[in-house]
């Protein structure tokens, strides 16, 4: 936040904003330039030329081949069931833990978000290492590339967005309505469907538009788990650019995929506002202690589903990572030190995969917190239209396809001025475009619930603005800036898809290293891809702690 | 045993380790009006909650009309709970409010209307049905979450504080006006409330609550005239307990006690002799405060009297009521 401090710091009479035309131009000019170089121009670069190209499908085709058809609609129809499944496994837990008080409540809260901390590739490995614990890929079940698994990994994956949207919501409503309703002949049920549901809806909409996107261009959970028929536009567009080098037909689906998420965005966004706009009226309730057994009984088999679709995966994860001939063991742990043993796969050493991921992290986590930073200041302080511009913009990358920006990076930033094709800056800045929107998701709100008259009271009592800024703005500005901190690091140590393609052969991140791993056969592979996971969600694990810890008080958000 | 109306046995409800209600015993009769009164924490919200079903107790019995509903779900016993919020639901209209426990009992559409219709009247909204909630006024919330709770025709009604948002002109006038309405609808209802006025201005009869249990039940008249106990007597707003020597721990109600300003001041047997501490102004009279050979006294009277001053404080040895210990 280095250079939004110097930014943000006043010089006019008016405490709000600051007021310097340099500090004002550095707000809105950095996060727009940012965003117009390592985004807008690659990924307009790589349309260019890709729809400029002859190859296999023209555009009439997304909508008669039968093959690309097929894609679309398997792509939409895992989504909406996606998000649907997970709104069902989420909503009951989310109940749970905004209305009741219990021991081990903490837990369950962390638990639930650790998956969605987590790298998909990481989810996928835990399912395939579920699917392995409990031989499900051979038996009469089948879960081992089909839909089943994709739809599973899902829900793991996502649960936490219901849970921690829809929860945060649901604990700010006022249970004496839903008593109300109970006194009134209501029955549990009708209760939930007739005032909860009602209530709930502005939450329940912007969590599912987010799950939505996040399946809609889910990438390395259908590369892990899915077969030859799961394909999503995204995986397709990665099997047309690097299997088939037809970079018309990726470019094709490039573009409308960026078209369909441009308009999910927008409308996310524009209900999530209503969020913010709907909460507040009447009492908060205090979450209730569980006081009879039966009530009890009904709190756990709510939360059951989420508690135990998250931790066995987790556990089975831990687990197959021990797993060594003849019994438990470290060996997998040993094994990443060695080059041999992965040299059929691997240039260099599994455990350099943390080494460069730790510090591919730490600069996109600097570059993050930079421009997200600014970006925030400017959507806070700086002119409507400025505001929404960048507030639905910054959130594109996250529902831009991966290769489109691995791709597109690749080539556009190859001549100069700007040429950083062998630079290994380029993970990083394509990892900070996904870490940016949740930056500027956790500083906003911070920023905002900063009361005017703290800052005026501070003027009155003789505070210059640079001292209103650092005794008012500031404190608020930096808890809400570490957590987003921890947030990009985690982020981007999990970041698979753009960086699969900019990855450098002899330097691969720990997602990178555990892909490669994973496509080969052989249990060894296996074992050692399971224990460089379980380093990877240590890691991020560590970096969510410190988010729930520094996490504002109030928000609703992520 | 059986009976019509409410019956509470030997209710007990722990609450985070503590007691919260301790061996409640309590009947209320067919279209009586009860007032359970006392201070916040004396656990009177939690014994409607427990009645109404929202909070299971740990033991003791609820019966109606003779009938044991303890483990019966909130939504199948016929009650109705009016909360000092209004909880009325944000996202329905006024009318849907209201319409809403007909709609739980399946009644025809025609049938409901006409009832919403009816309730608006009641409660001196006609016309209104169609008004969204967040436009009402906190008086005119306060009269539909009452037609609201009355629509169904609950068997018993229960009111939580029911005009404990509301300020205070608004809340006298309120509170005699639903309390004929109350009577008027024929409806046994239980009201709790920290206000003792308005526990008098509503209730048949008055239950005190403290720490958990029942100090008292009786008449509103009963209890002003005889609280019995200091908590009773200090709660409802009694100043003057003092310690006679022949009488011993005593209540001197304000309508037993008065300065007469053409006595004299010599100490006898039915003169007391004061010094003014000091007045406070309260709408028509003087609120006195004196030292007096019993200790200090609280006398209402009609003029200014200067601090200072010697006064005769006439007690009537009739009114006087014993306080247990």
């Amino acid at each position: 936040m280095g250079k939004g401090r110097a930014a943000l710091t006043t010089r006019g009479n008016v405490p709000r904003g600051p007021q310097s035309r340099v500090a004002r131009l550095a707000m809105v000019a950095v996060p727009l330039c940012f965003f117009a170089i390592f985004f807008a121009y690659p990924v307009a670069t790589i349309l260019d030329r890709g729809l400029g190209r002859r190859g296999r499908h023209n555009i009439a085709d997304l909508f008669t081949d039968g093959q690309l058809r097929s894609v679309l609609w398997f792509t939409l129809w895992q989504a909406v069931v996606s998000t649907l499944l997970t709104l069902a496994v989420g909503l009951p837990a989310a109940r749970a833990l905004a209305r009741y008080r219990f021991t081990g409540k903490a837990i369950v809260r962390a638990l639930v978000v650790v998956p969605f901390a987590l790298p998909t590739v990481v989810i996928g490995g835990a399912i395939n290492a579920l699917i392995d614990r409990f031989g499900l890929d051979d038996g009469p079940v089948r879960l081992y590339h089909t839909t089943w698994a994709i739809l599973l990994a899902h829900v793991i994956f996502n649960v936490a967005v219901i849970v921690r949207v829809v929860g945060g919501y649901w604990a700010l409503l006022d249970d004496r309505v839903d008593e109300s309703a109970q006194m009134l002949g209501a029955s549990r049920w009708r209760v939930f469907v007739e005032i909860d549901l009602p209530r709930l809806r502005p939450a329940i909409t912007a969590a599912c538009a987010i799950v939505f996107l996040f399946c809609f261009t889910s990438f390395g959970v259908i590369l892990l788990l899915g077969g030859p028929r799961q394909a999503t536009i995204e995986s397709e567009i990665w099997r047309y650019a690097v299997q088939r080098t037809d970079f018309h037909t990726a470019a094709l689906l490039s573009a409308f995929q960026l078209g369909a998420v441009i308009a999910m965005v927008a409308a996310a966004t524009l209900l999530e506002r209503r969020i913010g706009r709907l909460t507040g009226h009447g009492r908060v309730a205090a979450p209730r202690r569980l006081s009879t057994s039966r009530e009890r009984a009904r709190a756990a088999a709510s939360l059951a589903p989420t508690v135990v679709l998250v931790a066995l995966p987790l556990a089975s994860l831990v687990e197959r990572s021990l797993v060594v001939r003849g019994g438990h063991g470290f060996d997998n742990y040993r094994a990443l030190g060695s080059r041999q043993r992965a040299s059929s796969t691997l240039l260099v050493p599994p455990i350099e995969a943390v080494r460069n991921s730790l510090l591919t992290a730490t600069v996109a986590t600097l570059i993050g917190l930079v421009v997200g930073g600014l970006a925030a200041g400017a959507i806070v302080y700086g002119r409507r239209a400025v505001a929404r511009v960048l507030d639905i913009g910054l959130m594109l990358p996250l529902g831009t396809s991966a290769v489109t920006l691995g791709f597109g990076f690749l080539i556009a930033l190859d001549e100069p001025p700007l040429d950083l094709r062998t630079s290994w800056i380029l993970i990083p800045l394509a990892q900070a475009l996904v870490a940016i929107p949740f930056v500027v998701r956790i500083v906003v709100p911070a920023l905002r619930s900063i009361d005017d008259r703290l800052r005026d009271a501070a003027t009155v009592l003789g505070a210059s603005p640079q001292r209103v800024w650092r005794h008012v703005d500031w404190p608020v500005a930096a808890r809400a800036a570490s957590a987003a901190a921890a947030f990009a690091f985690a982020i981007s140590l999990g970041e698979f898809g753009a960086t699969s393609f900019l990855a450098r052969p002899d330097a691969p991140t720990i997602p990178i290293a555990m892909f490669r791993l994973l496509s080969q056969p052989g249990a060894a592979l296996r074992g050692m891809a399971m224990a460089l996971a379980v380093i990877l969600g240590a890691l991020v694990m560590l970096a969510t702690l410190v988010v729930e810890r520094f996490r504002p008080r109030s928000s609703v958000s992520l | 045993m059986s009976a019509a109306g409410l019956e509470v046995e030997t209710l007990r409800v722990g609450y985070d380790g503590k007691i919260a209600l301790d061996g409640i015993d309590l009947a209320v009769r067919s279209k009586e009006i009860v007032s359970i009164l006392g201070p916040s924490g004396c656990g009177k919200s939690t014994l409607l909650r427990a009645v109404a079903g929202l909070l299971r107790p740990d033991t003791g019995t609820v019966r109606w009309d003779g009938r044991d509903v303890t483990g019966a779900a909130p939504h199948t016993r016929g009650f109705g709970l009016m909360f000092q919020d209004h909880a009325l639901f944000p996202h329905r209209s006024v009318g849907e409010n209201i319409e809403f426990g007909l709609r739980m009992q399946q009644q025809p559409v025609d049938q409901r209307r006409r009832r919403v219709t009816e309730m608006l009247e009641l409660v001196g909204l006609a016309a209104m049905g169609d008004r969204a909630i967040g436009t009402l006024s906190g008086g005119e919330a306060q009269r539909v979450a009452l037609a609201r709770s009355l629509a169904p025709a609950p068997q018993l009604l229960m009111l939580d504080e029911p005009f404990g948002s509301l300020d205070r002109g608004l809340r006298e006038r309120l509170t005699t006006e639903v309390g004929e309405l109350l009577r008027r609808v024929g409806v046994t209802a239980i009201h709790v409330t920290h206000d003792q006025d308005e526990a008098f201005a509503i209730a048949d009869r008055v239950v005190v609550m403290h720490a958990g249990h029942i100090e008292r039940i009786d008449t509103p008249l009963a209890i002003w005239r005889d609280p019995r106990t200091e908590f009773v007597a200090r709660f409802l707003g009694h100043d003057n307990i003092v310690e006679l020597p022949d009488r011993g721990r005593t209540l001197v109600r304000s309508d037993a006690i008065r300065i007469d300003e053409t006595a004299s001041t010599t100490d006898d047997g039915a003169t007391l002799t004061g010094t003014v501490l000091a007045q406070r102004f309260h709408g028509g009279r003087y609120v006195t405060r004196a030292t007096t050979s019993l200790g200090e006294l609280v006398v209402d009277h009609a003029r200014a009297i200067d601090r200072g001053t010697v006064i005769a404080i006439i007690i009537d040895p009739e009114l006087l009521a014993p306080i247990s210990s």
